[in-house]
């Protein structure tokens, strides 16, 4: 009996190992949110990344307007990010911001095919990027959405 | 002894074709010396076995094995110059990804420059409606809405959106409508003459709708013309989320339908009773200070104090008194994964204005000055104080949408204006009688719940949304027959992000026995935003 729990006990310590360690590796697909240097916030929450794309927040904590930018509509980095940051469909972002222009005059975020440029450029630019995609150097890393 | 002398030949055609292999492609020798280990060991053994064999024979050959040493120094020298070869590469690598780099963040000056210029906006929402009504024939519903089943066109508006600066933007919103064609301006009453009765105040009695042709002197063409209004148009100072300054016409800050406020964003046909008898202003002109703090990530309040021209019969083009009307706003907001929730309120307080202006010349008016022969006074006509409050709950969760508002109003009449005939054959009155306005309260809540159908792994991008809403409606003490209790249920399909369709049907339930019957409606709209 003694025998099966340190065997039990040690499945699970290999376990959690090497769930550790599938967590810490990285993927070329990771998405990473990269904000232009001259940002001076070194970290972000997934809640506020929402906010910042929905517009409902529009300055950074540590002060400054916030650009969001988007990658390209028919990418599949746009899609991704769709799906794991703001948990909806390519419709359903259109949709919500139809509705958003007729309730506030809001626009969407602009596109570029190109975010990594964008966000070196623009002055509090917001943006995402897979790893594969990142260069160093070019951007800030604020948050890293494994794939 | 030629057999020797043959395997002498045979080992050095070997040893040459190896040679000239080695020359022609070092890469290949290193490789198979790299990765071949045994097979040059093998073919070693195979030499040593072959001078073992010999050696028997003869003795060994020194030029032999000079000429293999001279080979091996030779494969050394290669794999040492292939080694260099592989730095060199690495580096002019390195060096080629750092002029790309270079090269595109050269690229990032020319192309990214629009990114902070202007961005000018026009887009806007239409929609078609049709309607039939169901009501007791002859009833005074007739007096409100169309008897027989029509199409009708309410809403077409543009909105022109400017950011001009990080901070600085302007919204405008105009209303495009074929209106004022067919507005009815006096009805005629049986029983009284078409010149009406100018002893008692009535002037004419005969039906008059507005008719809008107008002819185009150039062409000599008849056209309708139609009508434009302005819905808002402000310029939005936002430095900073806790702080804006909007400035010129907004829409009041108010709860949620006034918001929203557009066909393709509302999901019922039909508005509330509370947006359609106004009991807060629905837009104001003036100056209003809003902004949002932020408790946690996931929690928004939100805040907006309004100062405008208030209530007035025409507060869109000047104030007719100095008491300014004046709101404020508070709104608290969750915002998670799956569930957002807001809770928020509106409060007013502001006084209506009506006024004349009597000219008052010497010699002609009794009571003219001769030290000021012409004099101009304002006198008040209507005037009344009004205070009112709205609240408003959503919750959005798992598809649900729970909207619900509730507006109370007190209007304190401080100069009572006279009803119009119209008004006083609704207060039981006849239309030569002269009543005057009271002083009054009003209430309204509505609730709305909708559903949108997980239907969008099948049918997706297609939503569908069926809803109902319930509608109390008091809105004026003084006068029961503008109020009124609602009971609506529809659908809504939004088939794309821009098209809207909608079907409905609703039950009016009047505050007075008046209109006999109750009314029923059906309706379908098409509402597009673009």
């Amino acid at each position: 009996m003694k025998g099966r729990l340190i065997v039990f006990c040690l499945a699970c310590v290999a376990f959690l190992v090497s769930s550790v360690n599938s967590v810490k590796a990285e993927s070329p697909n990771d998405i990473l949110i990269v904000a232009n240097k001259g940002v001076s916030a070194g970290s972000l929450s997934l809640d506020e990344l929402k906010a910042f794309f929905f517009k409902e927040r529009t300055s950074w904590k540590t002060g400054g307007r916030v650009v969001p930018i988007h990658a390209n509509e028919d990418s599949a980095l746009r899609k991704a990010f769709l799906s794991k940051v703001l948990s909806m469909r390519l419709a359903q972002e259109k949709a919500f911001w139809q509705e958003q222009k007729i309730r506030k005059g809001m626009a969407a975020p602009p596109e570029f095919s190109n975010t990594l440029k964008a966000v070196f450029k623009i002055k509090g630019a917001l943006s995402y990027i897979f790893r594969k995609d990142y260069r160093e150097g070019v951007a800030k890393i604020l948050l890293v959405l494994p794939n | 002894m030629y057999m020797f002398l043959d395997g002498i030949q045979s080992e050095r055609r070997t040893s040459m074709k190896f040679y000239y292999s080695v020359r022609s492609c070092p890469y290949l020798v290193a490789a198979i010396l790299l990765t071949c280990p045994s097979v040059a060991a093998a073919q070693q053994t195979d030499i040593e076995a072959s001078a073992d064999a010999g050696a028997e024979q003869v003795e060994p050959d020194a030029d032999r094995d000079a000429e293999m040493e001279a080979l091996k120094e030779r494969v050394k020298q290669l794999e040492a110059r292939d080694a260099t070869r592989e730095d060199q590469f690495a580096e002019l690598k390195t060096a080629q990804e750092e002029l790309a780099d270079e090269q595109e963040m050269a690229g990032f000056e020319e192309g990214m420059e629009d990114a902070s210029e202007q961005v000018f906006n026009i887009y806007g929402f239409f929609d078609l409606t049709l309607l039939k009504t169901f009501f007791d024939k002859g009833s005074p519903y007739t007096a409100f809405i169309p008897e027989k089943s029509s199409f009708g066109m309410s809403n077409f508006n543009v909105y022109l959106s400017s950011k001009m600066t990080e901070t600085l933007s302007a919204l405008g919103e105009l209303r495009f409508s074929f209106l004022p064609l067919g507005r009815t301006d006096a009805y005629e009453y049986e029983g009284i003459p078409p010149e009406g009765i100018p002893a008692q105040g009535m002037y004419g009695n005969e039906y008059d709708r507005v008719e809008t042709w107008v002819t185009d002197p150039f062409s000599t063409q008849f056209y309708r013309q139609g009508g434009v209004s302005i819905e808002r148009i402000h310029l939005t100072y936002a430095p900073a989320d806790w702080f804006q300054i909007i400035a010129g016409r907004y829409i009041t800050p108010s709860g949620i339908w006034n918001i929203d406020h557009g066909s393709p964003v509302v999901l019922p046909v039909r508005l509330p009773w509370m947006q359609i008898r106004e009991l807060v202003p629905l837009a104001q002109l003036g100056v209003q200070v809003a902004g949002r703090f932020f408790p946690t990530d996931q929690l928004f309040f939100d805040y907006a104090i309004t100062v405008s021209n208030g209530r007035g019969p025409i507060e869109s083009v000047q104030d007719l008194d100095e008491n300014k009307g004046v709101g404020l706003k508070l709104k608290l907001s969750y915002s998670g994964d799956r569930v957002r929730f807001a809770v928020g309120g509106y409060g007013y307080y502001g006084r209506y204005t009506d006024s004349k202006k009597v000219v008052r010349v010497f010699g002609l008016s009794p009571d003219a000055d001769p030290d000021k022969p012409l004099q101009f006074e304002i006198v008040d006509t209507s005037v009344y104080d009004e205070f009112a409050g709205a609240t408003d709950l959503l919750i959005e969760a798992f598809g649900f949408r729970l909207q619900s508002e509730y507006a109370v109003r007190y209007e304190y009449i401080v100069v009572p204006a006279p009803l119009d005939a119209d008004e006083a054959i609704f207060a039981g009155a006849s239309p030569l009688d002269t009543l005057y306005e009271a002083s009054s309260m009003g209430h309204d809540v509505y609730v709305l719940l909708a559903y949108e159908l997980p239907l969008h792994k099948w049918i997706s991008p297609v939503r569908i949304t069926p809803y109902v809403m319930y509608e109390y409606g008091e809105v004026n003490d003084t006068m029961p027959y503008v109020n009124m209790d609602q009971f609506i249920g529809g659908v809504n399909v939004k088939p794309s992000p821009f098209v809207v369709l909608k079907a409905e049907g609703m039950m009016a339930v009047s505050g007075t026995d008046l209109y006999g019957s109750n009314l029923y409606v059906i309706s379908a709209q098409m509402a597009v935003s673009f």
